[in-house]
């Protein structure tokens, strides 16, 4: 097994003008790729294009030496695309399903797909219907391991899944890759990406090399959840994303703390009482976001001191996104 | 074969007892003003073809059709395979009721009775195939459905070629059930066209 994937300037763009654009790299045999985006960065849609269910409207994309405008059939029998839909026949069980699905690309069921899905704690004797969204995320995944493919393309892969499947899952994926698979990863989140080979980043349907992790991470904001005992860190691209994922946390239960930016780190900038005063009327959880967020707005504007008056401008803004 | 055909065109014993008997109280009400033939053929023609339309739609939907066709698998065979599981689908219900007709009819009737749903379900795929969703899905199959009816019953050019002209006529003639096939083969190379495609 040893496949590569080489990728010369492609697109692909919607009637409203939204796709990628002029996307090439190359992603050789044994390598796990991560392609980096944000919600609406072309993610889905590169990976369509990968997957065959999108024809590049130019450039050139060849797997193992078969171009896919000329022979996208050949491409087809390289390549096994999990799409972030989880499709399943919800009548059929999880072995049904895996049946069917093998049975498009020829593949006889081994021990293989009762290995994995062990690993991955997934009964398969159970109709798809009754599963959860992580459960079918994890037949879905099963199901590529288990079709022997040259190239897996997975899109956010970890959709649903518990950590400790998620662990499974990369761990799966070091043993493809092992045997020569190349596995193609689309994904929004940064703990994710930190498991790959080579990141590309992709923003605005483009496409640019992001050196590392650490690179990626220097871009970011860090969020820091605090649940009980345990710390949960998301990376976020800009503040105007804040209040959604403020709401997006507070819906599945109130934390002890949010915090923005690094955690422990002192802010050098005089505060005033009275500003003081203003944040201790904040929801306990919000107090220390609101803080890096003061902190962060009068470094950027340049302010020394912070008074109630830039509190009252960050709450200002904060309430406008 | 028996996973694909649960997969693809499944039907729960339920709804195959509750066609059964519905269809039989149809063609038998038809038979008390010897319409039998033509109540047979309304049904074949709207199960055929709304049963694959929607089906097909609803794997759309449900992202089940994308896994299909970025597979390897020839697209011609699957859709074929498709149309083959859904013109039994169609046709295990219906036995009573195509007992009910072939009785009185002769046991030739079952030539346009097989043809016919062939015909029906290879429209119906190719109108799911084409369909973007529900709504445009729904009224696709009515208006094949409405055509198939209309040309079957309208003494027309066209009705020859029609396999449920033979079994609605009162005037039954074997001989002209060569005809109907000629359509049949249209559809299914316009089928086999089309998919190959994708």
């Amino acid at each position: 097994m040893s496949a590569k994937i080489e990728v010369r300037g492609i697109s692909y763009q919607y009637p409203g003008g939204h796709g990628v654009r002029d996307i090439s790299f190359n992603a050789g045999a044994g390598e796990v790729v991560c392609i980096f985006g944000w919600n609406g960065a072309g993610k889905t849609t590169l990976l369509k294009v990968l997957s065959t269910l999108f024809s590049p409207q130019s450039g050139y994309y060849c797997v193992d030496g078969f171009e896919v405008t000329r022979d996208r059939e050949s491409v087809r029998r390289k390549v096994f695309p999990v799409f972030d839909t989880n499709a399943h026949f919800s009548h059929l069980t999880g072995r049904e399903n895996a049946r069917f699905f093998m049975s498009l690309y020829e593949v006889v069921q081994s021990g293989t797909l009762d290995r994995i899905a062990e690993n991955f704690k997934l009964d398969l004797d159970r109709p798809a219907g009754e599963y959860s969204l992580g459960m079918k995320r994890k037949l879905m995944l099963a199901e590529s391991f288990a079709s022997g493919r040259d190239v897996l393309i997975f899109d956010e892969p970890t959709l649903g899944l518990d950590s400790t499947i998620r662990e499974a899952f990369f761990s799966q994926v070091r043993e493809v890759a092992k045997r020569g698979t190349c596995n193609i990863i689309g994904t929004n989140r940064i703990e994710d990406a930190g498991v790959a080979d080579r990141i590309l980043s992709l923003d605005k349907g483009r496409l640019c090399q992001a050196a590392s992790i650490e690179a990626l991470v220097a871009r970011m904001i860090r969020i820091t959840i605090t649940v009980e005992d345990r710390e949960l860190v998301e990376y976020i691209p800009s503040i105007d994303v804040l209040p959604q994922m403020i709401k997006k946390i507070l819906s599945l239960g109130i934390p002890r703390r949010i915090e923005i930016g690094e955690t422990g780190t002192e802010d050098s900038l005089q505060w005033t009482e009275e500003a003081e005063e203003k944040v201790r009327h904040a929801p306990p959880v919000l107090q220390a976001m609101i803080r890096s967020l003061v902190v962060r707005y009068a470094n950027d504007h340049g302010y020394k001191r912070i008074t109630p008056d830039v509190v009252e401008e960050v709450k200002k803004r904060f309430e406008q996104r | 074969m028996m996973t694909e055909f649960k997969a693809l065109a499944g039907q729960t014993p339920f709804r195959i007892i509750a066609k059964a008997g519905l269809s039989l109280l149809f063609v038998g009400l038809a038979t008390l003003v010897s319409r039998e033939g033509l109540a047979l053929s309304i049904l074949i023609i709207f199960m055929g073809v709304t049963g694959p339309t929607i089906r097909l739609v609803t794997m759309k939907m449900d992202g089940l059709f994308d896994r299909i066709i970025v597979s390897p698998a020839s697209k011609s065979r699957f859709f074929f395979k498709f149309a083959g599981f859904w013109t039994v689908a169609v046709l295990l219900p219906l036995i009573p009721a195509m007992v009910a007709v072939i009785i009185p009819q002769g046991p030739a009737t079952i030539i346009p009775i097989i043809s016919g749903t062939v015909l029906a379900v290879l429209v119906g795929t190719l109108a799911g195939f084409v369909s973007r969703g529900l709504s445009e899905a729904h009224l696709t199959a009515i208006l094949t459905s409405g055509l198939l009816i209309v040309f079957s019953i309208i003494n027309t050019p066209v009705a020859t070629y029609v396999p449920f002209t033979a079994l609605s006529s009162a005037a039954f003639e074997p001989a002209l059930l060569v005809l109907p096939f000629i359509l049949l083969v249209i559809a299914g190379v316009t089928l086999a066209l089309t998919v190959s495609r994708s």
